[in-house]
């Protein structure tokens, strides 16, 4: 009875554990196959019978793409502008969870309901609208465009999961600094935002990797090559001559770095640090 | 190390004093309230009758709808709670959770620019009286419940408040410890001397460590005078039934005067009422009362009996070591009463009881006020509560919270 309760326990592991592991391998091998071809020389890119790995291990596509194309200048622009939103999500989420949490103002409800209304919004509505806006300030082909308009895209998320987490916060830690002499603004800073700071990393990583894989924003607000974000500039490697596979791939490989940086360090050990007292991140 | 508050403390005093939430509801209506200098005095009330919201009046956490609010001459009704010069402990400690301790007991005094030296003396005279030491450096999260009220106080002492203000400081703790620092409040009372405003639903904390209680309800002060005051000369029905343990008994039936001598009448029962609760007695308006009798005027005549004694038949005996409580069925209704020691009380047994009428309380049986006059002068004030000889050990066996 026993041996046979065992032995059905242990093909039921097994079945998880191969579906787990097929469903990780769909999702990887994409990115695997960048990085292998981003290693192999043009020659062996278009060879008919493909390797896992390569054969002749290069690095001379990143070469390429550092030399020949305007990678340091995109990955720039591109780091500027991520952390520019989420910088700019963070501080404003902050305010309004804030204030929504801690003060009672008519139509406070509504608000809130119309700061997720604008989430819902598919972007492709706004897009016309937002580029009229951004024209008339003068502002498109800049950083400060982008900057904004992932702000405001980004921002309803940032808000809601930022009041979720100002909620969490006891009234009466207010209370107690308030009566200890603190002003509304040092209430907040030191001894509210402390308790938010997972909450904050959160957003920060969420709009980070949001702004810096956006396409849409800057093929419309971005003209000029100077100004050109990393998705923008990948494109340019795929164009009338065909695919440049090398240095695309290259670039491809060097593009994921920061997001794949920031969610195994960062957040595996906020996870850890954090996650005995004050909660963990959440997603 | 013992330095006293005494010259800081300040007189409090609640003067037309109302809150009121949204567009009708009441939560606070005090015409007049003085909580002397250096006094424990505690609000008592069941919950949502008005004190928390008195206490955070107080504080400034809450802006008044009308009246006024004094320190000693001090009218404070418009100033922020940071420069009100008080001290709060919350329910919930309400401990800064990312600050160590010492920086928790510090932050009020750097919000209120005391210099580093003076910083230091307070924090290492709290840390000493309630045995924080070796808690300094610790986060609040790595404390046990006793340890982490102590630097609640311990945060509230460093501030050397004109009054202290606690709400409701003991009723996360388990039992056991909430009776030890009852008594740690009432010794760090002693020690400190300063004003303490006590927030409690619990009658027993109330009684036990207060100079004086104000009974709250719907907002209202029923009462508020020295504990055994409130005890012995319940101003109403309410008073009478919300302090002592086990409740009072209450009887309706009808006040009769005849032949010179008064009754209290129910069915099956017909009192003679005499000596001091005659005396007290307020030209009698109602006829209509309830009669109220605490368990331990009931007297049990379990050898012999006076001839006026009624007889109760035995249906529960909680022997609690000390003493025994037995609840009596009679014609009145059930009889609460308690007897000294251990007894051997049968269930189902017939025993005459009496009251003792000095003990007896009259309330209007419509309005629940009393129709007795109180046996003394409750208005004086004085320091009833012996002088502490053990003060030195503030905190012991608290440890394991």
């Amino acid at each position: 009875m026993i041996a046979n309760y065992r032995a059905r326990e242990g093909v039921r592991t097994g079945f998880i554990f191969t579906v787990t592991w097929l469903v990780v391998l769909v999702a990887v091998f994409p990115l695997f196959w960048a990085l292998s071809t981003s290693l192999r020389d043009n020659q062996e890119i278009i060879s008919r019978t493909p390797t896992l790995l390569p054969v002749d291990f290069t690095l001379e596509n990143y070469d390429t793409m550092l030399k020949l194309s305007n990678f340091p200048q995109q990955f720039s622009n591109s780091t500027i502008i991520a952390i520019g939103s989420s910088l700019s999500v963070v501080f404003f989420g902050s305010l309004g969870a804030y204030s929504l949490t801690r003060f009672r103002f008519r139509g406070q409800a509504l608000s809130l309901r119309v700061v997720l209304l604008t989430y819902l919004f598919p972007a492709v509505l706004l897009v016309v609208p937002m580029f009229i806006i951004l024209r008339n300030l003068k502002l498109t082909d800049s950083y400060a465009a982008l900057i904004i308009v992932h702000t405001a895209t980004g921002l309803p998320l940032g808000l809601w999961l930022l009041r979720a987490y100002f909620q969490s916060i006891p009234i009466e830690l207010d209370q107690a600094a308030m009566i200890d002499g603190a002003s509304r603004l040092e209430t907040l800073f030191d001894v509210l935002l402390p308790q938010a700071i997972p909450g904050m990393i959160s957003i920060f990583i969420f709009i980070f990797v949001f702004s810096w894989g956006d396409y849409l924003w800057p093929l419309i607000l971005i003209t000029s090559r100077s100004q050109m974000t990393l998705p923008l500039g990948l494109h340019t490697y795929m164009n009338d001559m065909g695919f440049e596979w090398g240095p695309l791939m290259a670039a491809t490989v060097v593009f994921a770095l920061p997001v794949v940086f920031l969610f195994t360090f960062i957040q595996s050990r906020l996870v850890r640090g954090l996650g005995a007292g004050a909660g963990a991140v959440k997603f | 190390m013992m330095a006293k508050l005494v010259g800081r403390s300040a007189n409090v005093r609640l003067e037309g004093l109302q809150k009121v939430f949204g567009k009708e509801t009441l939560a606070v209506d005090i015409a007049d309230m003085l909580i002397p200098a250096g006094e424990f005095v505690t609000l008592l009330g069941p919950s949502g009758c008005g004190k928390t919201t008195t206490l955070k009046l107080i504080a400034g956490l809450e802006r008044p709808s009308h009246g006024a609010i004094y320190f000693g001459d001090q009218r404070v009704t418009d100033v922020a709670p940071g420069s009100r010069d008080i001290a709060m402990v919350f329910q919930n400690y309400a401990l800064y959770p990312h600050m160590t301790v010492k920086a928790n007991l510090e932050y009020g005094l750097k919000k209120h620019r005391v210099a580093r030296d003076e910083r230091q003396r307070r924090i290492t005279w709290a840390s000493e009286v309630l045995q924080l030491e070796r808690l300094l450096q610790r986060k609040p999260r790595e404390l046990s419940g006793g340890q982490q009220q102590r630097v609640a106080l311990g945060r509230a002492m460093v501030r050397e408040p004109k009054a202290f203000l606690l709400d409701e400081p003991l009723s996360n703790l388990d039992a056991r410890l909430r009776l030890l620092m009852r008594a740690e409040l009432i010794r760090l009372h002693h020690t400190i001397d300063t004003t303490m405003i006590y927030v409690t639903h619990d009658q027993v904390e109330a009684m036990s460590m207060s100079q004086r209680i104000a009974v709250m309800r719907d907002g209202r002060v029923q009462q508020y005078d020295r504990p055994e005051v409130i005890y012995r000369y319940p101003s109403s029905r309410f008073v009478a039934s919300f302090i002592g343990s086990p409740g009072i008994n209450m009887y309706e039936g009808d006040l009769l005067l005849h032949e010179g001598a008064l009754r209290f009448v129910a069915p099956g029962v017909d009192l003679p009422l005499t000596g001091a609760v005659v005396e007290r007695l307020n030209e009698p308006a109602a006829t209509r009362v309830t009669l109220g009798i605490r368990p331990e005027d009931v007297l049990l005549h379990l050898e012999t009996a006076p001839p006026d004694a009624l007889v109760g038949r035995v249906t529960v005996v909680e022997s609690l070591g000390p003493e025994t409580i037995v609840t009596l069925e009679t014609t009145l209704g059930d009889v609460t009463t308690r007897v000294r020691g251990m007894q051997p009380i049968d269930f189902d047994a017939q025993i005459p009881f009496s009251f003792d009428t000095a003990g007896l309380h009259l309330f209007d049986a419509t309005t629940g006020d009393s129709i007795l006059r109180p046996g003394v002068s409750t208005n004086a004030v004085k320091a009833f509560r012996p002088p502490v000889a053990r003060v030195p050990s503030l905190v012991h066996q608290t440890q394991s919270g």
